[in-house]
């Protein structure tokens, strides 16, 4: 989830912390929860390297925050086509929808919604309103 | 102040050329592989001997209680009330989706990193007294065009019509 990570070597010995120039890495102890949290400041940070290299541990992945990629910001439930299973949207979109727009949300995409529409019209005409299409 | 106008489907006529499809996406400068605003279904109904074939085109019906113009949160979807015309200012939208989510006839269109388009009634031909692109193409007037109440009279024999109408959640108009 974020830009500066450690792997499961990190030992919490704060020699980043220490070192680097540009004071983005600090960190809180909780006395009485007896934990240890690092912390990273990606405003602040010069991604000069230093603590990658100062690490006694050797586990600062500092490579992708050179490199640049892509971090998860959050996932979320879809809402697919019932036919054939095309994302439409999310759940809280439709929840949304329901909630407060008081409107009916299809969980069809929209080429399902037409060939729905158009089988009930044909539905209703063959049910015997319309001459031409009976039997 | 000028008439609701609206579109008109005739089963009974539709045979099914895909001509108004055709002429919508050059009507709309719609690429060759991108999705027409007017989609022709095809019905294949019942075994043989009594195998039957339907075909209808919709396109947005343009509600008079449009729910996508309802949802949208940047009010970029308005219906104008003299025409009756449900239009999209693209420059308003940002591509949420709530319209297509909430539309019964999927008829808003979407592409990657593109505003909402949707059938506008052929707004630019109506301003030149024409009729819009899919109608002046329809090889068997199975489509039409018009002022509601004009239409009305016009369908009012055609069971299809009356049949569609009662159907539909949302108040349309054909």
């Amino acid at each position: 989830m974020s830009a500066f990570k450690v792997n499961e070597r990190c030992t919490g010995c704060l020699a980043c912390v220490e070192n680097c120039p540009a004071n983005a890495l600090s960190y809180v102890d909780e006395d009485r929860e007896k934990k240890r949290t690092l912390l990273h400041n990606l405003f602040a940070c010069a991604r000069c390297g230093n603590c990658w290299r100062i690490c006694p541990e050797d586990a600062i992945e500092f490579r992708h925050l050179l490199e640049g990629g892509w971090d998860e910001v959050t996932t979320l439930e879809l809402v697919t086509c019932s036919v054939c299973g095309e994302p439409i949207g999310t759940v809280h979109q439709q929840k949304d929808l329901i909630e407060h727009f008081d409107q009916v949300v299809d969980a069809l995409c929209p080429r399902h919604k037409r060939a729905n529409q158009s089988d009930l019209l044909y539905q209703a005409i063959r049910s015997g309103k319309n001459p031409a299409l009976q039997d | 102040m000028s008439a609701q106008l609206g579109f008109s489907f005739d089963l009974e006529r539709c045979s099914g050329c895909m001509a108004c499809v055709v002429a919508c996406m050059d009507e709309n400068d719609i690429a060759p592989d991108g999705l027409s605003y007017r989609q022709l279904i095809k019905l294949e109904k019942g075994q043989f001997p009594s195998a039957r074939i339907a075909f209808v085109s919709l396109a947005c019906f343009h509600c008079s209680d449009a729910p996508c113009a309802k949802v949208c949160p940047k009010e970029a979807i308005f219906r104008d009330e003299t025409s009756g015309v449900v239009g999209v200012d693209a420059s308003l939208c940002i591509g949420c989706h709530a319209c297509a989510m909430v539309c019964p006839f999927g008829a808003p269109r979407f592409t990657t990193a593109e505003p909402m388009r949707k059938c506008n009634l052929c707004a630019d031909r109506l301003a030149q007294n024409m009729e819009p692109a899919c109608v002046q193409i329809c090889t068997t007037q199975a489509l039409r065009f018009g002022p509601l109440d004009a239409l009305a009279k016009k369908n009012a024999e055609k069971a299809s019509v009356m049949i569609l109408k009662g159907l539909l959640s949302t108040d349309v108009r054909i």
